[in-house]
């Protein structure tokens, strides 16, 4: 009885302030809370601010020396007279509440009107912009972005210098009020995309907002799948490639990502370094990729099947590694499989928890000591091991790490589908994972695109990488308002005759 | 509520839907199988399973039991013809015994005589077999050459055996495997044929083909005649050829290529004319003393190109009299006529005329003149 | 005049591709790996020949089927349970919508049921039927709740997956024997026109353009696709027949059931063996899009005769049936026989029905033009 009172109360909604008075009071109990009656012989008023959120060096420097000048003498003066650029006088008490608490000061007449002067001095604190810390790469910009939206959107614009790129800032959380910024270039962009993103966002029923990957979760097409389905990336340069492709890109403020959408499969295994590399250079490491991921995700389970159930395949010298290095096991292969797999799980979970310099440690205890241990005290097969340890490498080759995660999870189905049905069961599993793939959107379009539906012009920035020449129109997929990336006419122009003969 | 039936539905499925495994080490991978005919429809059977665990664990401390410890290796047993080895054997198997990655059959010279239908039509019909298997008849005992444990190799028999007889498919010896069995013995106009090897001592050796009729062993080719027939049967590239030019003078050909093109003419007559042509292009690797040289090269050449066409004939008239046709002439004079009157043939191919022209060309003489 | 159907929402069409790839996956589905006996049974070595004016003759039908639901189109949706409606009125249109929907199940029923017959000859003798039809029937579901375009996808995989199967048809060329090929036509045409009847069944499937013929986008550009594809099949089949020819000799081939599996069973990879068994898993693949596309013609079916009944309801209901159908056929035997009538049914289907129906709808057409 009385929990469920008490329950109650709790959740209750606190009462918004209906009046200043109410809300100043209400404001009163926080410590960092500065409210105080400044007294000048010419003016008088109610300065309140939050001292966390307001830079104070500035106030004092700024500020206060207008408030105590001769020539103020009612609040329009300070409105005046005051070297801003955006000083807004209100009486709308939502405004005066959302800006007091962004780091506002407020300042009033007298106490109980409403009447007031709202002037920005927003303490900016945050990390420096730094290296990428998850997408590294080796060439181009090291730039990453951080936890401030404003920096981001300053990393962003200086890569956009144009006046088409736009930005829709929009509110979300019930509570949080956090700030989202959309952004896109006019006139590339697709408006239908566009009109998604801020209608997903806008419809956004949440009580707070902590990070884009939040948001991510939030508004993709099919929240139960395990595919993620916008690109979320910490490289500004990355942001601004897709902007000026005609995508659409969400920033949160807080979050040091960015969401990129819409997006098919295929980017997610593509870096950006492969744009910084002559293309069959390029292509290699993309298939290279895509070979990787395919690797990761089968090739425990194919050994749960072979070794369960189909024999015949191995071929004839392979058998008897195979044999040996299984007869000292005591356990089924799937047993035997889950074991280790389930170990380098752990492994790479206690390597991103700890701190990095032992997760480094640990690495070379969990890789080297506890593999050999394993297979030298019989519970795992030595070639199961090498087997696992490359699958493992594999799954991190994938640049995206939300990827990465998906990638290591789905191999978990196939094993046991293997285990039942041998290669039947993980060809069954496979359609699952491929009709689901086939189903699934990103912002409405289709996730697998230049498969299906099978757009052969798309496919030059795919699976392999062709020559930037060959890629001057931008991807189908994004429907964008300006298909051309540039003018094809004046390009052919511009490279002139082919000679005509060798040495002509 | 719908999406926990179907998780409950899926994972029943799931249970029951389980099919016998076959885990790789628990299981004994029949290699090798051998037939040695007894008389009254009886055989004694052999199969053989590799044995690939060697000294145990490396650096495994403590296991109570040595469970690396080997498997049986081969079982014998006497049973009827024309019942499944693995099948009989399986009681005697310490765990299940399968048969899918077989890779060597034998039989022996009587159970080639008595027929090979039946053992063939189960060969035919198992879909585990692989396709490459490679059949041979042994002089000898099977069961002998299977068990022995005196060879100078350490690998199974089985595979010795099979990369011997794979080693020579690739020399003078003809294609030989299940494949090429089954075409040529369901294929009309033509005989199946199968090398022969023995165990001499501490190894094996390759003894000439069998050539059958039909699925009964009809006659042998020795060893030294195989080049011949393979010479008529297929084009090839590495065989090796000792031609004796003069008694007791030699020379040895190296990567000797050969092709064969057949013409057939009045396919329907009662005495078809069949012609064969025959290219041969040979290097010499070791020879007498004198025997090769800018000169005298071709004059080698005319006499092996006689040696070889009189070879071919009387290879063919042999097997025309016996009634067999190992090297499918009956299937090309069909493929060369229209309306073959398949019922007459076997009267016809005894009178067919054989006609057999041989070129040899002696390519490289080594690197002294 | 019947009451026109809803138009089809553009968003759930398809590109002019996707009869292409539908038509492909309709056709080729499982019997590249068994046309070789059937075929080989009456003509022997010129069985290609027959093959050949198999995928010949189905020139002439499509082109008959596109002028049919172009004709169509004024009149209102241009499906083959519309078009029969129309001309046949209700009552007996009904009947042979009924008599189609049959033809359709018993289509994917067939294909269904000689796969898990391969299956457990080649993998798991063990494997029961019905766990794995419910297993199978699960992912058509998944599908086919996705729509046209999905079941459009799937079809675009499966191609993709079938390639490597196609091509190892090159394995063939060191053990071929060109020589079977002579003496060519040999053989009287009636025989030939026996395994020409013989071989009707595997070029059955471009027919199911009927049905989603409405579910097209631009249907003018989609004819190109429905021929190309047409002569991709004719192609296929030739290559598996000569396949066939020149890799078995005569005797060999009438005794193999499955002569393309047999003969993977001789291609060996330096890392596997036994391709035969990776090869008739990737077959699993083409059988997704064809029971989809059936199931989900017949829930169109169903849908026009009962608009009552929703869709994702009958599809259940025909899936339950499917797994029952497919779980009464004992053994082999009865699958042989399956195919055995399906052929007589298709052949009927396609040389007798199609050009009848294209022949009503010009009487009635003219018909129904004097009197207006």
């Amino acid at each position: 009885m009385f929990w469920k009172k008490r329950r109650l109360k709790k959740t209750d909604p606190q009462t918004p302030a209906k009046s200043i008075v109410d809300l100043l009071k209400q404001l009163k109990v926080n410590p960092d809370f500065t409210h105080f009656h400044h007294k000048g012989p010419h003016f008088s008023c109610w300065v309140s601010f939050m001292q966390t959120l307001v830079d104070v060096d500035y106030v004092h420097r700024d500020v206060f020396p207008y408030l105590y000048s001769n020539q103020v003498h009612c609040l329009s003066d300070v409105q005046t007279i005051l070297p801003f650029e955006e000083i807004i006088r209100t009486k709308e008490l939502s405004v005066i509440q959302s800006k007091l608490l962004e780091g506002f000061i407020v300042i009033q007449e007298s106490e109980n009107k409403p009447d007031c002067l709202i002037i920005p001095s927003i303490k900016v604190q945050g990390r420096q912009v730094e290296q990428t810390e998850i997408e590294t790469s080796i060439l181009g910009s090291h730039e990453g972005f951080v936890e401030s939206i404003d920096t981001n959107i300053n990393l962003i614009r200086k890569r956009l210098p144009i006046p088409q790129f736009q930005i829709k800032e929009l509110r979300v959380g019930k509570i949080s009020r956090t700030r989202v910024c959309v952004l896109f270039v006019d006139g590339i962009a697709n408006k239908e995309n566009l009109n998604t993103v801020v209608q997903r966002i806008s419809d956004l029923e949440v009580v707070s907002l902590i990070d884009a990957t939040m948001l991510a979760l939030h508004i993709g097409d099919n929240n139960h799948s395990l595919f993620p389905q916008f690109i979320d990336t910490e490289r500004p340069d990355r942001v601004a490639g897709a902007l000026y492709e005609g995508k659409v890109a969400v920033l949160v403020d807080g979050s040091p990502n960015a969401l990129i959408m819409p997006s098919t499969i295929v980017e997610f295994f593509a870096a950006f370094d492969d744009y910084f590399l002559v293309w069959p250079i390029a292509t290699a490491y993309r298939l290279l990729r895509l070979f990787a991921v395919a690797f990761s995700i089968v090739s425990s389970s194919l050994y749960v099947a072979v070794l369960t159930y189909h024999y015949q395949l191995v071929p004839k010298d392979l058998m008897g590694a195979l044999i040996v290095s299984r007869s000292s096991v005591p356990y089924d292969p799937v047993i035997e499989v889950l074991l280790l797999e389930i170990m380098i799980e752990l492994l790479r979970e206690a390597g991103a928890r700890l701190p990095t310099k032992v997760g480094q440690t640990m690495g070379i205890v969990g890789g080297i000591v506890i593999g050999t241990a394993s297979v030298q005290a019989g519970v795992a097969s030595n070639i199961l091991l090498i087997i696992i340890a490359m699958s493992a490498l594999a799954a991190f080759i994938t640049p995206n790490y939300r990827m990465a995660t998906t990638i290591r999870f789905i191999r978990f189905p196939f094993i046991l589908f293997a285990e039942v049905l041998g290669l039947l069961g993980i060809a069954l599993c496979f359609m699952l994972f491929v009709c689901h793939l086939i189903k699934l959107t990103s912002l409405g379009r289709p996730y697998i695109e230049p498969i299906y539906p099978l757009r052969v012009t798309d496919m030059q920035d795919a699976y392999i990488r062709l020559p930037f020449n060959f890629q001057n129109r931008r991807p189908q997929f994004l429907r964008t308002g300006d298909a051309d990336r540039t003018n094809p006419q004046r390009a052919r122009e511009k490279v002139g005759k082919q000679s005509p003969d060798i040495d002509e | 509520m719908r999406r926990k039936v179907m998780v409950g539905v899926l994972s029943c499925l799931l249970l029951a839907g389980c099919v016998p495994t076959h885990i790789i080490d628990d299981i004994l991978i029949v290699e090798a199988e051998g037939y040695d005919y007894i008389g009254h429809n009886k055989v004694i059977g052999t199969v053989t399973m590799p044995n690939f665990v060697q000294s145990g664990n490396q650096g495994g401390q403590g296991a109570g039991l040595p469970s690396t410890a080997s498997l049986i290796r081969s079982l014998s047993v006497q049973t009827y013809n024309g019942k499944s080895l693995v099948d009989r054997l399986q009681s005697e198997g310490q765990v299940a015994i399968q048969a899918g990655k077989i890779r060597l059959m034998l039989f022996n010279l009587p159970m080639a005589k008595h027929g090979l239908s039946i053992q063939m039509s189960f060969r035919n019909r198992d879909p585990d077999v692989p396709r490459d298997l490679t059949l041979a008849v042994v002089d000898g005992s099977c069961k002998k050459l299977l068990k022995a444990t005196d060879y100078q190799t350490q690998i199974p028999v089985s595979r010795y055996a099979q990369d011997m007889i794979m080693q020579n498919n690739t020399q003078n010896y003809p294609d030989s495997d299940l494949s090429s069995f089954l075409y040529a013995y369901f294929g009309a106009y033509m005989d199946p044929f199968m090398p022969i090897i023995q165990k001499n001592g501490d190894h094996l050796e390759m003894r000439g083909l069998a050539l059958f009729n039909h699925d009964k062993l009809a006659m042998r080719i020795p060893d030294s005649k195989v080049f011949v027939f393979k010479m008529l049967y297929q084009n090839f590239t590495l065989g090796v050829y000792d031609l004796e030019y003069r008694p007791g003078r030699h020379i040895a050909l190296r990567n000797v290529k050969t092709s064969v093109n057949y013409k057939v003419r009045h396919g329907n007559s009662a005495s078809p004319d069949i012609y064969t042509t025959i290219h041969v292009i040979g290097q010499v690797r070791q020879a007498y003393p004198g025997s090769v040289s800018k000169v005298k090269t071709p004059q080698v050449a005319r006499i092996m190109e006689k040696g070889l066409a009189s070879d071919a004939r009387q290879l063919v008239r042999k097997i025309q009299k016996k009634g067999i046709d190992p090297l499918q002439i009956g299937d090309k004079v069909r493929s060369f006529t229209y309306h073959f009157d398949g019922k007459s043939w076997p009267e016809r191919y005894r009178h067919a005329r054989f006609h057999c022209k041989v070129s040899v060309i002696i390519q490289q003489t080594g690197i002294t003149d | 005049m019947m009451a026109k159907a809803n138009p089809i929402n553009d968003t759930h069409k398809a590109g002019p591709m996707a009869v292409f790839f539908l038509t492909q996956t309709m056709q080729i589905a499982i019997e590249f790996v068994f046309i070789q006996q059937l075929v080989t049974k009456d003509s022997q070595q010129d069985a290609w020949i027959a093959v050949l004016l198999g995928g010949l003759s189905t020139f002439p039908v499509m082109w008959l089927i596109l002028r049919l639901l172009e004709k169509e189109r004024r009149y209102g949706q241009a499906d083959l349970f519309s078009i029969q409606r129309r001309i046949f009125g209700k009552l007996i249109g009904s009947m042979l919508n009924l008599i189609v929907s049959i033809y359709v199940f018993l289509y994917s029923v067939t294909y269904l049921r000689s796969l898990i017959e391969l299956l457990q000859v080649e993998i798991f003798p063990q494997l029961s039927t019905l766990v794995f039809s419910v297993l199978f029937c699960l992912i058509v579901w998944y599908i086919v709740m996705g729509g046209f375009r999905n079941i459009v996808g799937v079809s675009l995989i499966n191609f993709i997956y079938l390639l490597p199967l196609f091509l190892s048809n090159v394995f063939v060329v060191p053990h071929a024997h060109f020589s079977n090929l002579l003496p060519i036509m040999e053989h009287r045409p009636q025989q030939i026109f026996l395994s020409f009847f013989m071989n009707t069944h595997v070029y059955v499937g471009f027919e199911f353009i009927l049905f989603y013929y409405p579910f097209i986008k631009k249907p003018e550009e989609a004819k190109k696709w429905a021929y190309f594809s047409l002569l991709t099949t004719l192609y296929i089949y030739l290559i598996f027949i000569i396949l066939g020819i020149v890799y078995y000799s005569q005797g060999e081939v009438q005794k193999t059931i499955w002569p393309t599996l047999t003969f993977w069973k001789s291609i060996k990879f330096p890392f596997f063996e036994h391709v035969d068994i990776i090869f008739s898993i990737i077959l699993l693949w083409s059988l997704i899009p064809l029971v989809s596309l059936c199931s989900w013609v017949l829930t169109r079916g169903i849908k026009f005769t009962f608009p009552k009944i929703k869709k994702k309801y009958s599809l259940i209901a025909i899936l339950i049936l499917t797994i029952v159908t497919a779980y009464l056929i004992r053994d082999g035997q009865q699958v042989m026989m399956l195919t055995r009538l399906f052929n007589i049914i298709g052949f009927i289907a396609i040389y007798c029905y199609i050009p009848l129906l294209f022949l009503c709808q010009w009487l009635k057409n003219l018909f129904t033009g004097e009197t207006a």
